[in-house]
């Protein structure tokens, strides 16, 4: 039983309905909501919606389709008939590509593709030459000979396929070593790696250890909007050496293993709180999320203070509105309250303040950005690339730079010599015989 | 769209219209001597077609690569230039229109329902990789539709050889006389180990470039998923093939079908988008 399994396994067969399982089950991803993606809010409402669907997802998982339990055990059988199929191949592979010429030779009458030609005898001793100009490795002499072009090739198979294991590793070095967490920062804030600073449960290494040691200076940001589409966001940091770097959409900034990516948007206004003289009693830079209409307060000296955002400002029909997305005419509209009682309202622009109780003015005296930063550290990133290369080239030495063969036995015949020319090409039929074709012409064109 | 673009939208696709009516016509009354002269009408269709991408490209100031209306006018560009392609290096292969001209209309005008509306190049747009990721992805699905044409083509083929065989003794010519089954057969397989591979470096730009935009190499995001099921199917494809010996029909079968998936991949970019402008919540 177990011995027939293995075989099973270890058959290419078994690969077939390995890839289609492989397919089905990620379609599954594509059809049904996942977790991951819709986000737990909406997935509880997905969960009310249809209950009999969701039993089914508690019992299987298929929610979280791409780590659940039958998913592995897929991809855990496909590595092993992997290894099981490639470990029958090596041997064959090695044989295939150290191939005997006189074997060969012996197969001369079976070839798919057999040529007889008549040639003057200058002519045929110049076979073999034109075969090797050709790109063939000729072995043996005029009169008999094995010649062969791209013989390594099959070796590209098991290139081919033994780089989805550098795959494999590297993503299981990524997913062990792998921290991730949200900062936000404002502009002329500092940050120094500090694990306390990042948002709600930065995700830990599974392999253990701590954050990253990334420290910078948040220097400047500066969002660029056309038409209600992210252009692009300038985000400069400098680091301890005091080197400058550039953040933006899809440019992190990279460090080691680490890189910081530009995830959010917000708004850190300055306000500051002044008596009736005008001397400051208080003042911060305060992060809020108000982009997009959203609602953010913060408190100042037993205020709260709730606020409203137009990045470009107008009043319609007496109404505050924001003419567009972009950071054109910045005005903040606040209402502010002391023990659940309303003190004051109103709208202001930079360098503008709301009156208070008591002769206090909350002034907005400068509007700056704050990032929401997405740091991550992970490892294993070499064997990723070389599994990616490994496969390309091997996928283009296999299937591009294909093998072919060709022997030819000089006979004698009733009008003198002949060669005969037996030819076979990995992968192809008729369009190998179109190549043969034009090899044997050319042979003969040479020579005649 | 732009002024220009739209009337060369349109245009083109009144051509392949007219081109694809003339194929079955073509087919219909097995008058394939019409055939040349429909490919001159596609190729100014193609021109045509290449005056809609440069008339967005000024208005836009980026090439068009971001949404379904965008991928269905490139993708239809890449499928009818490889047609034109394979039709200029070799006569035989002009009838794989008869199956890539009615993909592109399909393609075409299923984009144009969506969202032709003209916009500036999102931020997450801006990138290397993502040039070389897209460019190919075009590649290969103007690989992989030609793979499917000339399935298309094997079966046409096959079908009228049956007839053949139970037709009254009078000599019917040979449909498509000078693609043999078993060029068709090898076509089917070239096509695809081209769109095999560029399908390959699709996925390893694409994923760089995700390192890059999100912080990690693979996030099972739809498009990532489903990119990654239209390669293994079209490697259990290769595998049927090499190792099953799946030749023929249903080796014609099997890349249309595939086409499908890859349909599917090409429209999921619009997901990407969705989730992509959702890293930088302000549109
Ligand atoms: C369990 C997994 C796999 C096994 C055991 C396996 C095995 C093999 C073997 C033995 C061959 C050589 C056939 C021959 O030359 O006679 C082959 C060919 C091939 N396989 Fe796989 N394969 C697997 C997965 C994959 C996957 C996932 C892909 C890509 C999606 C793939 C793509 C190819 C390609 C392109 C060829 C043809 C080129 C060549 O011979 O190397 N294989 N496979």
């Amino acid at each position: 039983m177990l011995k027939s399994t293995l075989k099973y396994l270890g058959s290419l067969r078994c690969t077939i309905w390995l890839l289609v399982a492989l397919i089905g089950v990620l379609s599954i991803g594509f059809f049904l909501p996942q977790r991951s993606l819709v986000g737990k809010v909406a997935y509880q409402k997905w969960q009310q919606a249809s209950p009999v669907l969701a039993q089914i997802d508690r019992a299987l998982d298929l929610t979280a389709i791409f780590t659940a339990p039958v998913t592995l055990v897929l991809w855990g059988f496909f590595f092993l008939n992997l290894l099981l199929v490639m470990k029958q191949r090596i041997p064959l592979v090695l044989a295939k590509v150290n191939v005997d010429p006189e074997k060969a030779l012996e197969r001369h009458g079976k070839a798919p593709f057999s040529y007889t030609v008549e040639l003057s005898e200058a002519a045929l001793e110049g076979v073999p030459a034109a075969l090797a100009a050709q790109g063939y490795q000729v072995h043996g002499d005029a009169g008999r000979f094995f010649a062969i072009k791209n013989r390594r090739s099959p070796l590209a198979t098991l290139v081919f396929h033994l780089s989805f294991f550098l795959l494999l590793v590297g993503a299981l070095i990524l997913f062990y070593s792998r921290f991730t967490g949200f900062v936000d920062v404002a502009e002329h804030e500092p940050f120094l790696g500090e694990l306390s600073r990042y948002n709600a449960s930065p995700e830990l290494p599974r392999s253990g250890g701590g954050p990253p040691e990334v420290k910078f200076l948040l220097e400047s940001v500066r969002p660029e909007v056309s038409q209600g589409v992210a252009t692009g966001i300038k985000i400069v940091l400098k680091d301890e050496a005091g080197v400058q770097h550039e953040v933006d959409i899809n440019q992190p900034y990279k460090t080691g293993y680490a890189s910081v990516l530009f995830n959010d948007l917000g708004i850190s206004p300055l306000f500051v709180l002044q008596d009736a003289a005008g001397k400051e009693i208080d003042g911060a830079y305060v992060k809020l999320d108000v982009l997009k209409g959203k609602r953010d307060h913060f408190r100042m000296q037993g205020y709260e203070v709730a606020a409203w955002y137009y990045p470009d400002h107008v009043v319609v029909d007496g109404k505050d509105s924001s003419r567009s997305d972009e950071f054109k005419n910045p005005a903040f509209h606040l209402e502010v309250t002391r023990e659940g009682r309303p003190v004051a309202s109103g709208t202001v622009h930079p360098g503008e303040a709301v009156l208070l109780d008591n002769g206090l003015r909350l002034g907005f005296m400068e509007q700056n950005f704050w990032v929401r930063l997405l740091v991550t550290k992970e490892y294993g990133r070499e064997f990723i690339y070389a599994g990616f290369v490994l496969a390309l080239i091997a996928l283009v030495w296999r299937l591009v730079y294909y093998r072919r063969e060709i022997t030819g036995v000089v006979r004698e015949s009733a009008s003198g010599k002949v060669l005969e020319l037996g030819a076979r090409g990995d992968f192809y039929q008729a369009l190998a015989k179109d190549e043969f074709d034009r090899t044997v012409a050319a042979l003969c064109g040479a020579h005649r | 769209m732009a002024y220009y673009e739209a009337i060369c939208f349109w245009l083109s696709l009144v051509i392949y219209a007219l081109s694809a009516g003339g194929y079955i016509y073509a087919l219909v009354f097995r008058n394939e001597k019409v055939v040349p002269k429909l490919l001159v009408l596609i190729g100014i269709g193609l021109l045509v077609h290449t005056g809609a991408v440069a008339a967005r490209y000024f208005a836009q100031g980026h090439f068009p690569w971001s949404t379904d209306y965008e991928n269905g006018l490139m993708g239809g560009w890449f499928i009818i230039a490889s047609t034109l392609f394979v039709a200029w290096r070799q006569k035989s292969l002009r009838v794989f229109a008869v199956a890539t001209v009615p993909t592109t209309m399909l393609i075409m005008g299923y984009g144009v329902m969506r969202n032709p509306s003209l916009a500036p190049m999102a931020a997450t747009l801006k990138s290397f990789w993502l040039a070389i990721h897209v460019f190919f992805a075009w590649l290969s699905f103007g690989a992989y539709a030609l793979a499917m044409a000339a399935g298309v083509i094997y079966l046409l083929k096959e079908r009228a050889a049956k007839e053949r065989g139970q037709a009254p003794a009078e000599p019917v010519p040979d449909r498509f006389a000078d693609l043999s089954p078993e060029r068709l057969d090898d076509l089917m397989f070239k096509y695809l180990v081209f769109g095999f591979i560029t399908n390959a470096i699709m996925i390893a730009a694409g994923s760089i470039w995700a390192k890059d935009l999100w912080g990690a190499y693979w996030s099972w995001d739809p498009v990532e998923t489903w990119s990654l099921i239209s390669w293994l199917m079209y490697g259990a494809a290769i595998h049927l093939r090499v190792t099953m010996g799946w030749r023929g029909t249903r080796f014609s079968w099997l890349m249309i079908a595939a086409l499908l998936t890859v349909i599917i991949n090409f429209f999921g970019v619009s997901i990407l988008m969705k989730s992509s402008v959702h890293v930088f919540k302000m549109s």
